[in-house]
């Protein structure tokens, strides 16, 4: 087990390697020049070279890359060309914002899919079936700005329940959550289901069926927790997806977080944060889909031996019988 | 049943009166006027740093003149130069050495005293700083010497007869260096202002708290908060919401909402800020002036003026701010004559033309002008760019753009016209480099006589409407909106707003 | 000989079970419904120019005419630049539509063909080194990704549809991935092998044919999130260039005017949301259609 995570923790390592060579080298190779962005309107000649001698750009990109990733060898994520901050606090300021952003949203995802996913796979087929599936739907395809102002709108202004934006404690996650959220519904109300429908059918839930015990306690308690490692799932990769932010409904709630961060400084070309939020984001990521792996473990006790038997595999592969090529 | 219903509605209101009129005595019994203790202004531009030094733009002027202080200041309403950290200042006979005597009552935030010190410091970092802000110093500025604790000579490079108004811009503002020293990061923030600055959240909000020590008097309120609320509808909900007291730009489409609620009101500041269409004269279809004037003769600056601000806008008929030193329009404006286009663009090697644009209000007004430049036979292309690429594309010495729509918020001296018409400046985004316009500013930054200053600057003026490197399209109209309660402050053309005596009344 | 006969009945056997799913398809009322609005928007898309007219009515303004509400001359009232929206709205489909399935198009060629690669030439560097970049395409977030290479790129339809497109590589890469690993232990890939046809052949002819099914259910459900990353690139002003009326153009330019002209926006967030539905409801209908474990 232990062998697994350490070695998933270091298959993190190329993959930072390429993530920040691919940024950097877009963000800094990317038309704008983040020289006369900092000069402004009328620097002088000796100014100018100056600040190009500053930050490497009297060099080629390959210098600059290799500044910043020795840097990063020493933890150093960058200081910004912009502000002159350390990119380190200024992501670190923006990620508990992101986080609970991301946590209310799958918590809004789960606590309508999974209903729906169950209705639907117990009436399969039905109209109702059909129905929460167009309701799952409707969610992912409702535009999230135009969903954002429209609870905005009512629940903010109208009702006065909660605040219009910003974050400012618990009460002004819930509308952007409900944004994203809804956003996510479709996919896991599908899995839910399609999950549910393949657990439903299988034999020892007949067994219980036929020992007496009542439908209800069928489909919560066995059938779900059989259907739930699919669901885990895309859990995790939902909350991945919220780590990186979520630029447009955190512009209509003004909700400082990394979303809003990695774009206001891409329009900026201000490559050290850019690069090293994104680099952070690789890394929050890759840590929530080993938890995801190491959760499964949990739920299904089985898999546990998997890893640590097979610990050096990434992740179970359909095996084949070809040798070699 | 219904009996009963109706009991009980009479009984509601029956106590609705008497709770409302109990609130009416109490507000009765305390006459004295009471204000909010904390007040948070809203505006559409976040605030990245609390150095006053670093940069130079509107939302951040608006921090700086809470929590710092200048040498003087500019009284926009009566046109003159105040005492600030100074108290008096006296040219020399040669306009390059400016003596100030400073007031000998101020504390930085921290403590430390303010002595001339401070300002040899302040100004000497402005110089090594390689930013926005230390190009206006850099060049102009040569030394500055300190007589003793409370009187500092400014020598400058040549004579600069808008050497004040520099001196009064939040970039100038009064640092210590003790406090820098300290935390590199956070010392800037310390400043003599009234406000001091406990909390500052990129992309969300900035705090401060009231400087109780200030040496210029006290404000009823405790906090003032700034805080960055990017889509205008949502900032002007909050405000109805309660949640802040000032919204700056509210969508003109929803000043209806703003009239409909009592508790709110719209405030029109007269606006110095120009819209105006730049031509890359330089090179390319730019530098034909047949295609210029066919252009400027094809515009319907009315739709434009509809289509970009929902109308709500005045025609400008030079690019200059209405109030800034040397305004002249006596040439008259473009007349909308497409025959007369026609035969501009006819006299033309070119007939398409690329506007690169970014924001929404400025690519509405070059479709506007697309669909005009259409009706004479011209084709143009919209390019929507983000601000740092068309930045970069327009920059003086590598322009490549053709041409663009673009907004200069004009500040009241006369000098500030070197930013849209001086060599290497990069809002000089005609790329113009004629030998008179440069000798004219030349002229006029030397020069004390003031029919002479101002002939220099009609001079400029003229070439611009002749030669069409610029078509000025409209001023901007400037909109507040804001609790009733609200007052204190000052509302500035150029949108560097002072907060600083802001208080609600409640 | 023998070998011949196999793939005879392959093909067989192929063709009927395309018929199946069809079968199974047209008993799925959502996914019909689905495909209807598909054929519909395409129609619409191909016949814009004979609908309306590009130049009077698309991006021809009457600026005294601008914010109508909906009215019998425009049905679907006019935007901030006194534009007719029904028109702009139906010439959008060309934009939206094509941005999608271009964007899809790129990714399924790069995906489909790496993917194939890394599912043949299993535990080799061939396969290391394709999966190894797919994860770093993977890592970082799509938005985030397709806003860095329009922003390194310059927005254009163009470089819209490049960025949209080279964020879906990996999920084809590995769709297709895991479909070749289930085919290629197959008998008749052994024989396939055995008579000598090349490597090449034997994945394009053999193998991808037979795992093309996860990869269509794949290709509809990809096509609306790609609709929807376009018309948010295009919310945020990185995407198709003004006049012409994308959809998520449209929506943006519409955010200033919400509360008191909300139909500037209720119509092309309506088309967007329709299309994307219709794209997912053909999605979901083949993938239960295709899912013999789903069939009653």
């Amino acid at each position: 087990m232990h062998r697994y995570v350490i070695k998933r923790i270091l298959l993190l390592i190329p993959v930072i390697i390429g993530v920040s060579f691919m940024i950097y080298f877009i963000m800094d190779l990317a038309p704008g020049d983040i020289i006369t962005q900092l000069v402004g309107e009328d620097a002088s000649e000796e100014q100018i070279a100056a600040l190009q001698h500053e930050y490497g750009y009297d060099r080629s990109v390959f210098y600059r890359y290799g500044k910043y990733m020795l840097g990063l060898l020493h933890g150093d994520l960058g200081t910004s060309y912009i502000t002159k901050k350390p990119v380190w606090d200024m992501y670190i300021t923006r990620l508990p914002k992101t986080f609970w952003l991301a946590i209310g949203a799958s918590v809004v995802a789960i606590g309508l899919s999974i209903p729906l996913g169950i209705v639907s796979a117990v009436k399969s087929g039905s109209l109702i079936d059909n129905s929460c599936m167009v309701l799952a739907l409707l969610g992912l395809s409702m535009p999230n700005f135009w969903l954002g102002l429209l609870l905005i709108i009512e629940f903010s202004l109208n009702l006065g329940w909660v605040p219009s934006g910003g974050f400012r404690g618990f009460s002004s996650v819930i509308l952007p959550a409900i944004t994203i959220g809804t956003g996510h519904m479709a996919v896991m109300t599908r899995t839910t289901r399609s999950s549910m429908i393949d657990v439903i059918r299988q034999d020892y839930l007949r067994t219980a069926r036929a020992k007496g015990v009542s439908e209800h306690k069928v489909i919560t308690k066995h059938a779900f927790r059989n259907a739930f490692i699919p669901i885990l799932t895309i859990i995790g990769g939902q909350l991945c997806a919220g780590i990186g932010g979520a630029v447009i409904t955190e512009s209509v709630f003004s909700w400082p977080g990394v979303g809003r961060l990695i774009i206001d400084y891409v329009h900026q070309r201000d490559v050290p944060v850019v690069t090293g939020s994104i680099i952070m984001t690789t890394i929050i990521t890759g840590v929530i889909h080993l938890a995801v792996d190491l959760l499964y473990a949990v739920v299904d006790p089985r898999i546990k031996g998997k890893y640590s038997r097979k610990g050096l595999r990434l992740a179970p592969r359909v095996k084949t019988k070809r040798g070699a090529a | 049943m219904k009996k009963a219903i109706i009991t009980i509605l009479c009984l509601l209101l029956v106590s609705a009166f008497v709770f409302a009129g109990g609130s009416n005595e109490g507000a009765a019994a305390s006459a004295a006027p009471k204000y909010k203790e904390a007040v948070v202004c809203a505006d559409g531009s976040q605030i990245t740093t609390g150095d006053p030094q670093s940069i130079n733009n509107l939302q951040h002027n608006r921090l700086f003149k809470c929590s710092h202080n200048t040498l003087v200041s500019y009284n926009s309403a009566a046109a003159v130069y105040e005492p600030e950290l100074a108290t008096s200042w006296e040219w020399s006979s040669d306009l390059l050495t400016l003596t100030l005597k400073l007031r000998d009552d101020v504390t930085f935030q921290n403590g430390e005293k303010f002595t001339a010190n401070d300002v040899k410091y302040s100004y000497e970092r402005i110089m090594g700083m390689n930013s926005t802000a230390s190009s206006k110093f850099v060049g102009v500025l040569d030394h500055v010497e300190v007589v003793d604790d409370y009187t500092v000579k400014l020598v400058l490079v040549s004579p600069n007869v808008d050497w004040l108004d520099t001196l009064a811009l939040p970039l100038a503002s009064i640092v210590n260096q003790k406090a820098i020293e300290a935390d590199p990061l956070k010392g800037p923030w310390v400043g003599t202002g009234m406000w001091i600055i406990t909390d500052l959240e990129e992309g969300d909000f900035v705090h401060m708290v009231k400087n109780d020590n200030y040496w210029g008097g006290t404000t009823p309120t405790r906090e003032l908060t700034l805080r960055y609320i990017s889509e205008s509808s949502a900032r002007l909900i909050a405000l109805q919401n309660g949640e802040v007291d000032v919204c700056i730009g509210p969508a003109s489409t929803e000043k209806g909402f703003i009239e409909e609620d009592p508790t709110l009101e719209l405030i029109e500041i007269p606006s110095a800020t120009c819209c105006y269409f730049a031509f890359n004269t330089s090179k390319g279809p730019g530098a034909d002036e047949n295609l210029r004037l066919a252009l400027a003769h094809c515009i319907n600056y009315e739709d434009v003026i509809l289509g970009a601000s929902s109308g709500e806008g005045t025609r400008a008929i030079t690019n200059w701010g209405p109030a800034t030193y040397g305004y002249y329009d006596g040439f008259g404006d473009y007349t909308y004559d497409l025959a007369l286009a026609k035969e501009y663009l006819a006299k033309s090697a070119y007939k398409t033309l690329t506007i690169s644009v970014k924001d929404s209000a400025r690519l509405r007004a070059a479709q506007v002008i697309q669909a005009n430049a259409k009706e004479i036979g011209l084709t143009i292309n919209i390019e929507e760019l983000e601000a740092a690429a068309l930045t970069a594309k327009s920059a003086f010495k590598t322009a490549e753009h053709e041409s663009m729509i673009y907004t200069l918020g004009w500040n009241s001296y006369g000098d500030d016209a070197s930013r849209a018409y001086g060599k290497n400046s990069n809002t000089n985004k005609a790329t113009l480099s004629d030998d008179r316009v440069m000798e004219l500013l030349k002229l006029a930054r030397e020069c004390t006589d003031d029919a002479q200053r101002k002939s220099y600057y009609a001079e400029i003026q003229t070439l611009n409407h002749e030669h069409a490197w610029y078509i000025p399209l409209f001023y901007t109209e400037l909109s507040v909106a804001v609790n009733k309660g609200v007052s204190g402050v000052i509302w500035e053309g150029h949108q560097s707003h002072d907060y600083s005596n802001i208080v609600v009344s409640i | 000989m023998r070998e011949k006969n196999t793939l005879v009945s392959r093909q067989y056997r192929k063709r009927s079970r395309a018929g199946e799913v069809w079968h199974r398809l047209k008993k799925n009322k959502g996914a019909m419904i689905g495909l209807g609005i598909i054929v519909l928007l395409a129609l619409i898309a191909i016949l814009a120019d004979v609908l309306v007219d590009y130049d009077t009515q698309v991006i021809g303004m009457t600026l005294k005419d601008r914010l109508q509400h909906p009215s019998k001359a425009h049905i679907m009232g006019t935007d901030d630049l006194g534009r007719d929206i029904f028109a702009r709205l139906l010439y959008g489909s060309r934009f939206s539509l094509s941005v999608g399935v271009v964007a899809v198009a790129i990714a399924v060629v790069v995906g489909v063909i790496l993917g194939a690669f890394a599912g043949y030439y299993t535990g080799g560097i061939v396969e290391d080194i394709i999966m190894r970049a797919t994860d770093i395409f993977a890592a970082v977030p799509n938005m985030l990704m397709a806003i860095v290479i329009v922003a390194a790129l310059g927005a254009n339809t163009l470089n819209l549809m490049i960025s949209v497109g080279v964020t879906s590589i990996p999920q084809f890469v590995r769709t297709t991935r895991a479909a070749v690993l289930t085919v290629t232990g197959q008998e008749y890939i052994e024989s396939a092998r055995a008579i000598g046809e090349s490597e090449t052949k034997i994945i394009f002819k053999h193998i991808l044919p037979n795992c093309l099914s996860p990869i269509i259910v794949r290709v509809t459900l990809r096509v609306s999130s790609a609709i929807i990353s376009a018309s948010s690139l295009s919310f945020l002003g990185l995407g198709v260039p003004a006049p012409a009326p994308e959809w998520g153009s449209m929506l943006s330019s519409g955010r200033a005017y919400l509360r008191g002209y909300s139909y500037m926006t209720l119509f092309p967030g309506l088309a967007i949301m329709i299309t994307v539905l219709a794209f997912n409801m053909v999605g979901d209908g083949l993938r239960d259609a295709m899912d013999p474990k789903l069939k009653k």
